[in-house]
């Protein structure tokens, strides 16, 4: 009960992100049709390239629809577990915006958090446009079934649980560091590359499948786009959750870490 | 309700030479200073008390206020806010308190102001009726209540504080802190959020400490100063004993039915004239020679009228903040 207390303003963060980020529709079917539109255009020309180079129908178990679907999903599982990934904690820190969380009685990674969830929100918004628009235009045998999609956004609303606590510990690092961006930009290829959204992981040499599995990488992005395309059995589904759980515990023990020892420090600029 | 004992705070500065030369050292070797911005300070707030802290730029003030809200950690010393140690932030501390500042935004930049009270009811908890009653009565004195929906970048800075100030107040704060908080504002604003503040104290009794460059605000508001020069306090008492304590001297004032003796000249003991203009002459007398400096004045000059005011409170702070340690 106290927890529900302590959280009351929850809904209510979602409900004032959600509203800004429709009230900046430009930005909002920018980022959307360009950054989709992007990666969709180049998957679509590079494989097609390749597919005719090889005069192959499958490649590492993929069709050519199979593929595209696979980077549409590897692209939007990328976006809603990253969320709001735009540096909100480093300029927060950096330009003493910090103090207000500070001063209120609420917790400064919570109310992150939120934000991040709306992010996560939207992303799944404009990924059930984007599916409703490829079914009319390239239809295929890759349907998503309404199991798979809700199984997909639930593994990532998880996925995006542990990014954030990667992101929060890379980003607090402003505590003693004024760019941190260059951290920031570092994870994002990071998870592109090594989670598989850039190069499907089955086209890794098995050593390199083997070290990435070591890392958090895929789970964050192959494996959530694994769970869209109904690739993804009960059992590997349960054996990668526990896995996420393990490196979810992990991030946030560094993250409350980082950030106890990180507002020792703070200086509270700009006041 | 603030109690501080030797509080002190230090913060590690990064020295860096002018110029490239000393950018290229900086990347190998980086040399670091230690400045201390607080040097063991200790001080009592009772409710009801608005304490003035008065002191140059980079004294300490917005450190100590920033100690005592819980944004900074201190180097040693103690300090119980209410009875909370501030830079723990427990949530009951944090929702009997409340800090303004003149120079940052806290409210959302994007939101209109009324989203942002929403926001901070659920932060706060505020029960629907109280939350009612406090933001009519709050955006009625301040005479914000058409802005609200306003989004506050759209605001004049005037506006925006004033919404700042509801924002701070909406829950009733025990404790109360403004740095500020006129800063920028004409002087219509700053008499009416002067007004308002006393009228927020009469009511609601927070003790509350107020740091402010215009002695104007100092004096509408503090009845206490402490006045603080490099990290230390060097007067923490009534503001009306800053002037009897430091004020040497009082100032005559006599207003001339004719033209003035510009040969006059006051024994030295007496004062000195400082200014003689057509229609009005200006002394500078010791306080306690001002009955016989007065009477000798009256005879010598064409006085149609005679004023003793005291010295300008601000010249006395700013030669106090000057002088060696009182």
């Amino acid at each position: 009960m106290k927890l529900v207390q302590n959280y009351r303003w929850v809904p209510h963060v979602l409900s004032i992100e959600l509203k800004k980020a429709f009230s900046y529709r430009v930005a909002f079917w920018v980022q959307f049709l360009l950054g989709t539109g992007t990666d969709l255009s180049v998957a679509y020309f590079l494989w097609r390239a390749i597919f005719e180079n090889q005069h192959a129908t499958t490649m590492q178990g993929f069709t050519f629809h199979g593929i595209l679907y696979y980077y549409l999903f590897a692209s939007f599982a990328g976006k809603i577990t990253r969320g709001a990934d735009r540096g909100y904690l480093a300029q927060d820190i950096y330009d003493g915006s910090l103090t207000r969380y500070l001063l209120y009685p609420l917790s400064f990674l919570g109310f992150k958090f939120a934000t991040h969830l709306t992010q996560q929100l939207l992303g799944v918004f404009q990924l059930l446009i984007a599916l409703a628009f490829l079914a009319i235009a390239i239809g295929g045998n890759h349907a998503v079934s309404p199991a798979s999609f809700a199984a997909g956004c639930f593994t990532c609303l998880l996925t995006g649980y542990l990014h954030f606590n990667i992101m929060s510990c890379l980003e607090m690092v402003a505590f003693w560091q004024d760019v941190v961006w260059n951290l920031v930009v570092m994870l994002r290829f990071s998870m592109s590359f090594l989670g598989g959204a850039l190069i499907p992981l089955a086209f890794f040499p098995a050593w390199g499948q083997h070290l990435v599995s070591l890392t958090p990488f895929p789970i964050l992005v192959a494996f959530p786009a694994r769970v869209f395309l109904g690739e993804v059995t009960l059992h590997e589904w349960v054996i990668n959750v526990a896995l996420l759980g393990f490196w979810s515990v992990v991030f946030t023990f560094l993250a409350r870490e980082v950030w106890l020892r990180g507002t020792r420090q703070y200086s509270g600029v700009g006041i | 309700m603030i109690e501080v004992s030797d509080l002190r705070k230090s913060f590690k500065v990064h020295k860096k030479e002018a110029g490239l030369k000393g950018s290229l050292k900086g990347l190998i070797k980086r040399q670091w200073e230690e400045k201390h911005a607080l040097k063991g300070v200790s001080l009592k707030v009772e409710a009801g008390e608005i304490v003035g802290l008065v002191g140059a730029n980079g004294a300490g003030k917005t450190t100590l206020v920033k100690l005592l809200a819980g944004i900074v950690h201190p180097s040693s010393g103690t300090a119980k806010v209410l009875g909370y140690s501030p830079w723990e932030r427990d949530n009951n501390f944090r929702r009997q308190i409340a800090l303004i500042m003149g120079q940052k935004a806290q409210l959302w930049w994007d939101l209109p102001a009324a989203d942002c009270f929403l926001l901070l009811q659920e932060i706060y908890r505020l029960p629907e009726a109280q939350f009612r009653s406090s933001l009519d009565k709050l955006t009625n004195a301040l005479g914000v209540g058409k802005q609200l929906n306003t989004p506050i970048r759209r605001l004049s800075l005037g506006e925006r504080m004033k919404m700042e100030l509801v924002a701070a107040l909406l829950h009733q704060p025990k404790v109360v802190f403004l740095d500020e908080p006129t800063i920028g504002l004409d002087l219509n604003a700053q008499r009416s959020m002067r007004e308002f503040l006393l009228e927020y104290r009469r009511e609601h009794r927070p003790a509350m400490i107020l740091t402010s460059h215009y002695m104007e605000d100092i004096e509408a508001l503090c009845e206490r100063i402490v006045i603080i020069r490099e990290g230390e306090f060097v007067y923490d008492g009534a503001l009306s004993r800053v002037l009897e304590k430091f004020a040497g001297h009082k100032v005559l004032t006599a207003k001339l039915s004719s033209e003035g003796d510009k040969a006059f000249a006051l024994p030295g003991i007496l004062g000195e004239m400082v200014s003689l203009n057509p229609g009005e002459a200006k002394f500078k007398i010791p306080r306690a020679k001002v009955p016989e400096a007065a009477g000798l004045i009256l005879k010598s000059f064409p006085v149609a009228d005679l004023s003793i005011e005291e010295e300008d409170i601000s010249d006395i702070i700013s030669k106090l903040l000057l002088e060696s340690r009182v």
